[in-house]
């Protein structure tokens, strides 16, 4: 059975939800403004029944505590108006469904989110533990704090929720992105370490350099590792992204993995999405003497 | 420099995209393609997109959501937009320009109006604007002065109505800007020229640009200015001189100093004076356009008869549990809530793609480690027992079938209440994208796939199984160039009786008279649907053309077919005669066994090697 929680859902969102998972899932309720720390719930369901702006305040305040775990958050509305949708999902959802949706596919969607996120094979974490070790190791050097590392599953969206982003553009024999994203609160800590100034007394140029500067370091020392290998990649500048509910393209098919961090409690996640360039020549079709 | 007009198709038709893009790749233009919003949404984060086409649906929201949406977009919002809407449906042209779109065309579309109307689609905005540096940035699109600028949905306009041929534009870097012909701007910022962000021009100076990013910075850093134009992408080099944020969750304000070089000094000029009077060159005036092979065939090509038979591209039991729109968005979201997900021990990569039935997408084995495409039942008729039969009988069947022609099942099962089936991952092409893209095919390659098939076939009847759904998108090409037989999503043993919703069940364009009549099957069936998918490869068109399937249906039951050699004149007569026989109306009248087919295949074959 999966745990569900129902953040600020009406009776009638309650009953129709009820309805659909109870035979797979355990459902328990939350107004909201409690405590909106997720435990080991496996799906956050909440309904916007407010003007669009306060809705989404709320999603973004929901995806805020989820610390980056791959917890899907779905949004139930009246109506199904896709533009709003959208909206939501900058926010930090990652569905949005009418109640009006037939029954069949709101349950089968809802099943679809609850499957856990795939976690890495064996070969793919060849090339994630040096990212790991040296996100580790570069948060020690250079921001003095206690990196713990969490956990690490693959997404299908390279999306960026989170207040400051660090992110590296990667060319070479693999290409690809890696982005580090944080909340403000933990940004500002670990700026203010790196930069040996007062949190109070942090200004633009040390949110831009220091989260420049984090993504390069991590990067650039990993770079180093891969010399030789098909992940090998050669790095551009960093880019420094405000904001939340970016999305960045991503190569067609390929695995974008979030590795999540944690420092004093408060997370951060690194986004690697990294493509060894393929060999393969053309699909174009021939047709060989031996088939016939 | 590169020349660089992109635009965005969003249509939910491969078929229409297909058979549009050469003809607008031929013009110059580079084509994005999308079916849905989130992949337009997409195409539109990564390319420097000059105009939206956009259909009337999507596979996950309407046109006219798709372009409120877009319009309501501060950093989309100048993308012109263009609406494609059916002869049946006239109140959405106004819909869509009373909501933000430059024009609209109607279907069947001509070709030459087509890329005219592309070619002119940027100009309603450029006219808007005014010559002032904030026009580059405030929206510029308003739906009154967009319908007076609209041309009437003319359905074919003569040739005669096309803007007369002009003069080449000289090249961007030695053309000044003229005023009064302001463009569409994209306009981006990027520190390493990979990752662009998108921007609002604030203000301009001759010595810099104000923009609004989500890109951060700092004073002095180096900074990137993307500015895309229909006529191609300029970069301007130059450093922040200053940076405003108020909130972190907003875009903040940069002021960058820029290099002053001949590419500033025509930017600079043409967003305070206006852009090179010269307009954007119409598509069909692209040398050669005019002449191009896929060009000449597009009003037929993209005709609503052609929307319509794509349709009529699946199978009828599909187009009677075809429930609109908001079905296949919601099968869209359930398959896409997949991806990145394990199912038993298969975890989902992508989405090939989805019909009626279910999805298809490519997973990866974890117990075996290799590739595997998983098909998934759609939830609508996974909640119906009699589909959700018919999807195992179909993994039933074919596990039974072990021949390299034919794609194998490796496993069945219900993971978290889906059912799916694992089956051979095939990297490759269909016969049908083989045809689009090479319009007929190469006698000895159609000949070598076709021998092959009749051997897969004839396996396949000895097996006591009727296929029911031979046709061009279920033979597949692997890299290898191994030919395989998909989907048996419809088979049923020989001699079967069919009976409610399954009477009718096959692809309209390559039924068999019997099959349409609904009488009991045998391998002769196949065999009909197999000369009418070579048919359609050899000379590039399907035996029986109409509007409406029901049409199609009826010539397949009584019109004669044009013999292939007929159409084309370098097609041998003994193999438009084997075509002809295959398709004979009378099953008794047709070979009696594949092998037949194959051993006379061979002999032409042998003599076309002489």
């Amino acid at each position: 059975m999966h745990n569900v929680l129902l953040i600020g859902c009406s009776s009638e969102a309650t009953k129709t939800i009820t309805e659909l998972l109870s035979d797979t899932c355990t459902l328990s309720s939350r107004t909201f403004g409690e405590d909106l720390a997720p435990k080991d719930d496996r799906m956050i369901i909440l309904e916007a029944r407010e003007q669009i702006e306060k809705d989404a305040a709320k999603i973004s305040r929901v995806r805020v505590s989820c610390g980056f775990r791959a917890i899907p958050i779905i949004v139930i509305k009246q109506g199904d108006d896709l533009a709003t949708s959208e909206r939501f999902l900058s926010a930090g959802a990652t569905e949005v469904l009418s109640l009006d949706a037939p029954p069949g596919a709101f349950r089968q969607i809802l099943q679809g989110h609850l499957i856990p996120n795939r976690k890495p094979l064996e070969k793919e974490m060849e090339y994630l533990k040096p990212f790991i070790e040296n996100t580790i190791a570069v948060f020690s050097k250079m921001a003095f704090v206690d990196v713990k590392f969490r956990e690490v599953y693959f997404a299908d969206v390279f999306r960026i929720y989170g207040d400051i982003s660090g992110i590296i553009g990667l060319s070479g024999n693999s290409e690809g992105t890696v982005a580090i994203t944080f909340y403000w609160d933990l940004a500002r800590k670990i700026i203010a370490n790196m930069m040996t100034v007062a949190e109070e007394n942090i200004n633009a140029e040390h949110i831009h350099d220091g989260a420049g500067e984090l993504i390069n370091m991590i990067s650039g020392s990993t770079k180093k590792i891969f010399k030789g290998t098909p992940y090998h990649f050669e790095l551009s500048l960093p880019t420094v992204v405000v904001g939340s509910g970016h999305q960045l393209g991503h190569p067609e098919g390929s695995s974008i993995a979030a590795l999540i961090f944690e420092v004093d409690e408060k997370a951060f996640v690194l986004q690697v999405c990294l493509q060894p360039k393929s060999k393969s020549g053309d699909s174009g079709a021939f047709i060989m003497e031996n088939d016939l | 420099m590169t020349s660089n007009k992109e635009i965005l198709i969003i249509h939910r038709d491969e078929l229409f995209l297909a058979k549009i893009t050469p003809v607008l790749q031929a013009c110059g233009y580079t084509i994005h393609a999308a079916k849905q919003m989130r992949n337009a949404l997409s195409a539109l984060a990564e390319h420097p997109v000059g105009l939206i086409v956009c259909d009337k649906d999507l596979e996950d929201i309407s046109g006219i959501e798709f372009l409120t949406f877009i319009k309501n977009d501060p950093l989309r919002e100048s993308i012109p937009f263009m609406f494609l809407v059916s002869l049946k449906n006239q109140c959405r042209p106004f819909e869509a320009l009373s909501r933000g779109a430059v024009d609209y065309l109607v279907y069947p579309l001509d070709a030459r109006t087509l890329v005219a109307r592309i070619g002119e689609a940027f100009r309603p905005v450029a006219e808007e604007k005014s010559n002032s540096v904030a026009s580059a940035a405030r929206p510029v699109v308003k739906p009154a002065a967009r319908a007076t600028k609209t041309v009437p949905p003319a359905l074919t306009p003569p040739p005669t109505e096309t803007p007369p041929r002009k003069a080449a534009r000289p090249p961007a870097e030695t053309s000044p800007p003229k005023p009064d012909a302001a463009r569409p701007l994209i306009v981006e910022v990027s520190r390493d020229g990979i990752i662009w962000m998108p921007s609002k021009i604030k203000t301009v100076t001759t010595q810099s640009i104000a923009v609004v990013t989500s890109l951060f910075g700092k004073t002095g850093v180096a900074l990137m200015v993307r500015f895309t134009l229909p006529d191609g992408i300029f970069v301007v080099n130059g450093h922040i001189k200053s940076i405003v944020f108020k909130d972190f969750q907003k875009p903040a304000d940069i002021d960058i100093a820029v290099f002053e070089d001949d590419t500033w000094r025509r930017i600079h000029a043409g967003l305070t004076q206006g852009w090179n009077a010269e307009p954007f060159a119409p598509a069909s005036e692209a040398p050669g356009a005019a002449e191009t092979p896929g060009s000449a065939d597009i009003g037929k090509t993209i005709a609503l008869a052609d929307i319509l038979r794509e349709d009529s591209d699946i199978t009828v039991t599909q187009l009677q549990l075809k429930a609109g729109k908001k079905k296949s968005s919601y099968d869209s979201r359930f398959y896409h809530s997949l991806i990145g997900k394990q199912l038993d021990n298969y975890r989902v990569i992508t989405l090939i793609g989805a019909g009626n039935m279910g999805g298809v997408m490519q997973g990866w084995d974890v117990a075996l480690e290799r590739e595997v495409a998983l098909k998934i039942i759609s939830f609508e008729l996974s909640s119906k027992e009699e589909f959700k039969e018919m999807f195992i009988r179909e993994a039933r069947v074919v596990s039974k079938l072990n021949h390299p022609n034919i794609a194998q099942i490796y496993n069945i099962g219900t993971s978290n209440e889906i059912l799916y089936y694992a089956m051979e991952f095939i990297d490759g092409i269909t016969l049908k994208d083989l045809i689009r893209r090479e319009g007929r095919l190469n006698i000895l390659k159609g000949l070598a796939i076709l021998m092959t098939l009749c051997k897969a076939l004839e396996f396949i009847y000895q097996s006591g199984i009727v296929h029911r759904d031979i046709k061009p998108a279920n033979i597949m090409i692997n890299n290898a160039g191994v030919i395989k037989l998909l989907d048996f999503g419809v088979a049923h043993k020989k001699d079967s009786k069919i009976s409610g919703k399954n009477l009718i069940a096959g692809t309209p364009l390559y039924m068999s008279p019997e099959q349409i009549s609904g009488l009991t099957l045998d391998h002769r069936s196949d065999m009909y649907s197999l000369g009418a998918t070579f048919y359609h490869a050899f000379c590039g068109a399907p035996p029986f053309d109409a509007e409406e399937i029901k049409d199609i249906l009826g010539q397949h039951l009584g019109a004669p077919i044009v013999p292939l050699c007929e159409k084309d004149g370098k097609i041998p007569s003994q193999l438009s005669n084997i075509i002809e026989k295959m398709m004979a109306k009378d099953p008794n009248h047709r070979y009696q066994s594949f092998k037949e087919i194959a051993d006379e295949l061979n002999l032409i074959r042998t003599r076309l090697f002489r």
